[in-house]
């Protein structure tokens, strides 16, 4: 079977008068895991935001193809029905807007071909709450109404499971995670990869990392990839502090 | 009093009608307007005793005194003399389906009323104009003493209970609209339940308006004795009545309320409201003369023409068509509208140019001219070798070329912009520029890419003779000028591969004096030079400056183009119609066709009903009524409860449809320990008021009130909370507490809250909490995140935000809701 490829080519994006991206180069492929590395504020959640699709973030220049499909022209769900998911660092809440119902909409929106028995996507939909430790009652609350920071990443992390998307990027998954939940949410990713998803992991820090090995590494400095390397550099990151890429930026190695 | 058996009074009295209720006879009706003549009529024709005529008179009186009420909605346009208040149906009353008339009958299938009766109900109440068709009730309900029927026929079989009960709780002095109610009622629904009897199932009145400038005045009355119980649902009419007035075609779907068209008169004027609706039927195709501006309509669409038969002469036809007309019979007809099947191959349509212009001085000669080679020539494009954008026109090899390039590279200068001259490899010229100044002026107003090119509102709305000018540069660089002999016409023709943009020309050409003729020339593989490409539809715009010869004739602005052929096809799926504000009409491709509704659409109709409801000891009864009136109802109910002790009554209400609505339904807590709920949500999107809250008054001690109300208000519309909350001295401990939360779809629309509160007993607790706000674009972001359409991440939004209010509602009238807010929401196209 030929993979899937998400190619994010020379991007340059910015938000307002402020370029925040400059030309980028990510290339992933089915079944691997990226890491996408680097201080706050460096513009790593501008990448997960351009991706989608976002009207706020302006595209300047360089390619977003998923296999030979230009993402650029297409508008945020028409991107997600080619294939992409981003878990946000910061999902909205919407009141009275019953998690099941948004799930099983968007599901149907994502698999049009698919015809879908309610009653075993609802018995997944509560095996997947148990798996992430959650109480079956979420699956009738509005949209992560009245829940943690911690629970709603673990939310974002069962639509991705279960919305079976070709590529996936997870913004800061692991803010506001205790131990026990990154656990679960690191088995989540596993579990995807193994379904064949392509994953970038954004992050600020390698803790997630050690649960969940990436086969390729990329420190984003002020909005450049400063070094691309594989899982060890997270290692290496850890060790020498993103001080390390202060000064000078050094020419992208290939690991 | 007339009595209405002639046909032709029948018909008139029909022409006023929703579509699908057809030959409805009413076998009785009282004249317009109401005087004592009538309202003793009316009572003697429904044979009542003395004592009701006598509370109608008496209320009448009061009606008189009272004004016409002025704190809420606008009521000046309502006219009391111009309604009919009295249309009877039906001389008998039916308790069976089977023995209601067939056409009564057919009007409630298609609400669905006999099916959810079968299913749901203990028992039903239907009623049609003034008067109740039909009533049922289970016969273990009966048995047990229930007493369910029109309130007409409850006077006459137990008068004494109806006397007891009847305008104490809302006496005709309450406001005007009770006044009237209780002067000429007529219809609604009697409902009894005796002592400790309690309804399991609920029981269902429908009501339904049928003509427009009718009042519709029913009264209901609900007696729940000690320990009873029951939920009583009022249910008026699915959504199909709110968008189904009219017919039309397709690409008018993406028009919305209050955009700008153009009328038949060529000016300018507002929509009011569009409509969609499913279509199954015979489609009619209008091809013109000028083929590429071919359109559909539905088959009783109006639309502007003059028949030929009508400007014919005795002339033999010369092209072996159809018969000669005489000019001067033509150009001095009045066109008139005609149903779309009514029309033949040949007859005349109406093409308008519109006259509405408004001059831009910034939009000079010179740069009409750049963007006249611009649409005709220019591109815009990123050039990755030197990063950046640059604006190009491209010409030919020719001399002419040549000069006409030199020539815009000088007006360029001289525009003070930078500018270049290139001679290309192949020897083409090219006139560059850099200038974002440029580039962006070229982009606004024409657009790039040469299949989406579009001409700017400014453009389209300047002067004829500034417009000329965009036109005749844009012809020196696509079109080509020949003149044909042996008339020595001058032939203009011109092609575009943007259908917008050669529809745009057609209406320059037109608005100066010209009939041009638009074609399309269908894309294929082609071959240039030797090399295979794929050529795109082309427009071609042709017209002929000396049109003596032409089959189209002018008349001030509007050109008669004869119809060269009517293709008639099945069609299933959804048509749209616009009601336009005064003129009644709008363009379809350059063609006058009627608006959607009659000319009398502007007057209204009233629906002021009464509902009256007992709550005795530890009783309880839930009213839920759920209105979709059509949008010329003005609609102002009275709904009052009396709840004694732990008593407990329950408001459910949705507001869809009417041009007005006012309900604040009302309990007043007598007895200790005596509660209330009011759940409440209106919407109020297109043209619409909608003023709805609630009234509650604490008057013993221990009783609880809950208030609950949600609105959305949006293209234009207007939704208001209006509560009153009273909790009067000793009504100890009593406790109560007011939500009202608004969500506001556009800066059109309006939202505002009324909460007066009065809490009199100071052991009393009361909680008030108030929101309003709008739908965030991070949350329709996300939702699109996630594969849902923009339309439909709003109505999510939109259901999320009622839900729950809607889940206490019956659920065959909360899909309703769902549909209509998805409906309201698909009008929202982009984002907001």
């Amino acid at each position: 079977m030929i993979p899937n490829v998400l190619s994010i080519k020379d991007l340059s994006v910015s938000v307002g008068e402020k370029e925040i991206l400059k030309s980028v180069t990510i290339t992933v492929k089915s079944g691997e895991i990226h890491a996408l590395m680097g201080p706050n504020g460096t513009g790593k959640s501008t990448l997960a935001h351009t991706v989608v699709g976002s009207i706020r973030y302006k595209v300047n220049s360089g390619d977003l193809f998923l296999n030979d499909v230009n993402l650029r022209d297409l508008q945020v769900y028409e991107r997600a029905r080619a294939g992409l998911f981003v878990a946000f660092q910061e999902p909205v809440t919407v009141q009275g807007l019953r998690f099941l119902n948004y799930l099983r909409t968007a599901y149907s929106s994502l698999h049009p071909d698919e015809k879908l028995e309610y009653k075993k996507f609802v018995e997944e939909v509560k095996e997947l709450l148990a798996f992430f430790g959650l109480d079956s009652s979420f699956a009738d609350r509005g949209l992560n109404e009245g829940l943690s920071g911690g629970e709603k990443k673990r939310m974002e992390a069962l639509q991705m499971l279960i919305l079976r998307p070709k590529f996936i990027i997870l913004d800061e998954i692991d803010s506001g995670l205790d131990v026990d939940a990154l656990r679960v949410v690191s088995k989540a990713i596993a579990r995807a990869k193994e379904n064949g998803a392509g994953i970038i992991i954004i992050t600020h820090y390698q803790r997630i990392l050690d649960y969940i090995k990436p086969d390729f590494v990329h420190v984003l400095i002020n909005g450049r990839i400063a070094e691309s390397g594989n899982g060890d550099l997270a290692k290496l990151i850890e060790e020498r502090g993103y001080e390390y890429y202060k000064g000078g930026e050094i020419d992208a190695k290939i690991g | 009093m007339q009595k209405l058996d002639d046909v032709e009074d029948v018909k008139k009295l029909n022409e006023i009608k929703y579509d699908f209720i057809t030959d409805l006879k009413p076998v009785y009706q009282t004249k317009k307007g109401l005087s004592r003549d009538v309202i003793e009529e009316m009572s003697r024709e429904k044979k009542e005793p003395d004592w009701m005529k006598k509370i109608r008179l008496k209320a009448y009186e009061i009606f008189l005194s009272k004004p016409v009420p002025t704190w809420g909605p606008d009521l000046s346009e309502l006219n009391f003399d111009d309604l009919t208040y009295y249309t009877r149906q039906e001389d008998r009353k039916a308790n069976n389906w089977e023995d209601v008339p067939k056409e009564i009958k057919d009007t409630f299938d298609r609400l669905g009323v006999p099916e959810m009766e079968k299913k749901y109900l203990a028992g039903s109440v239907a009623q049609l104009q003034s008067e109740g068709v039909y009533s049922r009730l289970r016969k273990q309900w009966e048995d047990k003493g229930v007493i369910f029927m029109d309130m007409d026929s409850a006077v006459q079989k137990h008068p004494d209970i109806v006397r007891e009960h009847f305008g104490k709780i809302v006496p005709p002095s309450d406001n005007k609209f009770a006044a009237l109610n209780t002067a000429v009622w007529s219809g609604g629904s009697f409902l009894y339940v005796p002592s400790g009897v309690q309804l399991d199932l609920p029981v269902q009145a429908y009501f339904r308006m049928n003509s427009a400038l009718e009042g519709q005045f029913e009264r209901t009355l609900i007696i729940a004795e000690p320990d009873a119980s029951v939920h009583y649902i009022e249910g008026c009419l699915p959504a199909e009545e709110l968008v189904s007035k009219g017919d039309s075609l397709v690409p008018i779907s993406s028009v919305g309320v209050s955009d700008n068209v153009v009328t038949h008169s060529g000016e300018n004027s507002r929509v009011t409201r569009t409509f969609e609706r499913p279509y199954d039927g015979t489609m009619m195709t209008f091809v013109p003369l000028s083929k590429g501006n071919s359109f559909k309509l539905t088959v009783e669409h109006p639309v502007l023409a003059i028949k030929r038969s009508s400007v014919s002469t005795e002339r033999k036809p010369r092209n072996g068509w159809k018969s000669e007309v005489s000019t001067q019979k033509l150009i001095t007809a009045k066109p008139d509208y005609v149903r779309a099947e009514q029309l033949e191959e040949g007859d005349f349509i109406v093409y308008v140019a519109p006259t509405e212009s408004k001059d831009n001085e910034g939009m000079t000669p010179e740069l009409l001219r750049v963007l006249g080679l611009y649409a005709a020539e220019g591109s815009v494009s990123y050039n990755k070798a030197i990063k950046t954008t640059v604006l190009a026109f491209s010409f030919g090899k020719s001399k002419k070329e040549k000069d006409l390039a030199t020539e815009l590279y000088d007006l360029l200068k001289s525009l003070g912009e930078q500018a270049n001259l290139i001679k290309t490899a192949g020897g083409y010229y090219t006139v560059s520029s850099y200038s974002k100044k440029l580039i962006e002026l070229c982009e606004t107003h024409v657009g790039k890419g040469a299949a989406e090119k579009k001409l700017s509102k400014v453009l389209m709305e300047l002067p004829p003779e500034k417009q000329r000018i965009l036109l005749d540069n844009y012809l020196r660089g696509d079109g080509n000028v020949y003149v044909k002999r042996p008339f020595k016409s001058v032939m203009v023709r011109a092609s575009t591969a943007s259908k917008m943009l050669a529809f745009q020309l057609q209406e320059i050409i037109a608005r100066n004096g010209t009939f041009a003729n638009l074609s399309i020339r269908k894309g294929g593989d082609d071959t240039i030079v030797g090399r295979k490409i794929r050529r795109k539809d082309q427009f071609i715009v042709q017209y002929t400056e000396d049109k003596r010869h032409s089959q189209v004739r002018k008349a001030g602005n509007n050109f008669y183009v004869p119809i060269r052929k009517i293709i008639k096809e099945k069609f299933k799926d959804k048509v749209y119609n616009l009601e336009v504000s005064k003129q009644n009409s709008y363009l379809v491709k350059g063609f006058a066709v009627h608006n959607c509704t009659a000319p009398t659409y502007s007057q209204y109709s009233l629906h002021a009903a009464i509902v009256e409801v007992y709550v005795k000891k530890a009783a309880k009864v839930r009213y839920t009524s759920v209105q979709n009136w059509s949008d010329n109802i003005i609609n102002g109910p009275t709904k009052r409860s009396w709840v004694e002790e732990r008593g407990r009554m329950e408001w459910v209400q949705g507001s869809l449809g009417s041009k007005i609505t006012m309900t604040y339904p009302s309990s007043i807590l007598r007895g200790e320990y005596a509660s209330t709920s009011n759940l409440n949500v209106a919407l109020g999107v297109g043209p619409v008021w909608k003023d709805n809250g609630a009234k509650v008054v604490h008057a013993a001690p221990n009783t609880t009130s809950k208030i609950v109300a949600k609105s959305i208000s949006g293209k234009g519309g207007m939704a208001v909370y209006r509560g009153q909350l009273r909790i009067n001295p000793g009504a100890y401990n009593s406790k109560a507490s007011v939500q009202c939360d608004a969500l506001i779809l556009d800066d059109m629309s309006k939202s505002n809250t009324y909460p007066h509160n009065e809490i009199l007993e100071e052991s009393a607790s009361f909680s008030h909490e108030a929101s309003v706000g709008k739908i965030s674009e991070e949350q329709v972001d996300y939702l699109m995140s996630r594969g849902i359409r923009e339309e439909d991440a709003r109505s999510l939004i939109v259901l999320g935000f009622l839900d729950d209010v809607l889940k206490e509602i019956p659920l065959e009238y909360s899909i309703e809701f769902n549909k209509l807010v998805r409906l309201e929401m698909s009008k929202y196209g982009a984002v907001g």
